[in-house]
């Protein structure tokens, strides 16, 4: 076990090619993280969650040999599994079998906005349960777009090029939709009176 | 281990659920490319199709196939290969969406390069006349086509409006030529005070447009006269008449050979 928890995912791609067991350790790498990623960026419920999970399981699985090698293999497993989130969101939209609340249940949200904060000069005027709820609700509000290049900006921590290979946008309106996220959350924040200030220069 | 994975495994090992082969991705990737390539040629072939319908057509003389108050300009214009030419940009935008990485460049780009392409081939194409050479074997060879093309050719023939068109069959002493018309019906037509192209020589099979007046039945008095593609005549050459049904005994045909 621990020989593969040293080797790269490029190299454990290729072993599970040769045998299926080894697509284990690529699971148990990326499980967490994706897991994490489709509830920040969807809302659903654990449930839901797991269930987009496992199908982008299958699909990378299913198309390890289509995986470039030139890409990040953890872009390439985020855009699979983002746009399974997509599909599932947009299957379930209608239908009243699955539970597809929006109800992010996470606190990682005050994280997001300190970033954001020190990130365009604003400041925090309190923390609380009370902010975190109106931070997400504000996440809420803005465009999907916005909130994808959000998220995995400073919640998953990935750069302007890994962004630009998640969601298969040009790195130039990767960075014109953060630029507009950042914007339009800061004005958000300043209604909900959540900043003392916002100072954009 | 993780339920999510070890459930994943465990239906990858039971269901026999094996990666897609890397040759079916590799073929995929060709036909998306040959795809690719295959709408680039066709539209810059409609560009050069459309330049050479452009850059042919008698635009000042356009207004005399204008009927019912509608402007000639709307029955000369080459839709089907506008149409071609919306089709195939459109087709190459969205195969170039499924080459790998090719999201770096957004969809302007891709959609202004396709253009571009098409725009710069299909100038080289229209040069070379390797589109009016594409366009005349489309022609012969798809008859929907053809028979398309013939009735917006056809247009151009219009005696009401003092113009018509046809292939010489005969030349008397270069002064009167009679042509047969889209019809196959025969004309006399009085060149002898019209204006002419400076290397014009009228030669048995070539294709003449006439313009002037029709002075009696099947006499037709021409004030100018131009040259035509006698592959843009419709119905030529196999309407060429042996005889000129209706007109005096016609001349012989003078060879120009």
């Amino acid at each position: 076990m621990n020989e593969f928890k040293d080797k790269t995912d490029n190299e454990l791609v290729v072993i599970t090619l040769q045998d299926e067991e080894n697509f284990m350790y690529i699971m148990e790498r990326y499980e967490s993280k994706l897991l994490r990623y489709v509830k920040r960026f969807t809302g659903v419920t654990n449930e839901c969650a797991e269930d987009i999970i496992q199908e982008s399981f299958f699909k990378i699985y299913r198309n390890l040999n289509d995986f470039d090698n030139k890409l990040k293999f953890s872009s390439w497993a985020y855009r699979i599994t983002h746009n399974e989130a997509i599909n599932y969101i947009r299957k379930h939209k209608n239908k009243s079998d699955k539970n597809v609340s929006i109800d992010a249940g996470n606190d990682d949200t005050t994280s997001l906005l300190e970033i954001l904060a020190s990130d365009i000069n604003i400041q925090i005027e309190a923390e609380s349960k009370e902010l975190q709820e109106k931070v997400r609700q504000i996440l809420k509000k803005l465009k999907k777009k916005y909130q994808e290049v959000l998220i995995l900006k400073y919640l998953e921590d990935k750069d302007y090029t890994e962004i630009s290979d998640i969601l298969k946008k040009p790195m130039g309106t990767v960075a014109t939709l953060m630029n507009r996220a950042k914007k339009q959350f800061a004005e958000l924040a300043q209604k909900e009176n959540i900043l003392k200030y916002i100072d954009h220069e | 281990m993780n339920n999510i994975s070890k459930n994943v495994l465990e239906k990858i090992k039971k269901d026999h659920i094996k990666p897609i082969p890397h040759w079916q991705f590799a073929l995929l990737h060709v036909v998306v490319w040959l795809g690719l390539v295959a709408s680039i040629v066709l539209g810059s072939f409609s560009v050069g199709i459309v330049l050479s319908e452009i850059f042919g057509t008698d635009w000042d003389h356009v207004s005399r196939i204008g009927r019912d108050g509608i402007p000639g300009i709307v029955f000369v214009l080459p839709y089907i290969w506008f149409v071609t030419l919306g089709i195939t940009l459109f087709l190459s935008s969205i195969l170039a969406k499924h080459i790998k990485k090719s999201y770096k460049f957004g969809p302007l780009i891709i959609m202004g390069g396709s253009v571009l392409v098409s725009m710069i081939l299909g100038s080289i194409l229209y040069a070379t006349h390797a589109s009016e050479n594409f366009e005349q074997a489309l022609r012969q060879n798809f008859a929907p086509y053809k028979s398309m093309q013939e009735a917006r050719d056809g247009m151009w023939m219009a005696p009401e409006n003092g113009m018509i068109i046809g292939l010489i069959i005969s030349i008397d002493n270069d002064t009167m030529l009679i042509i047969s018309d889209i019809t196959g019906q025969a004309w006399e037509v009085d060149i002898e005070a019209a204006k002419k192209p400076r290397k014009f020589e009228p030669i048995i099979g070539n294709g003449i447009m006439a313009i002037g007046e029709v002075i009696e039945e099947n006499l037709f008095k021409a004030d100018e006269i131009r040259m035509r593609n006698p592959n843009k005549i419709p119905g030529m050459p196999k309407m060429i008449p042996t005889h000129a049904p209706g007109l005096k005994p016609i001349l012989p045909i003078v060879s120009q050979e």
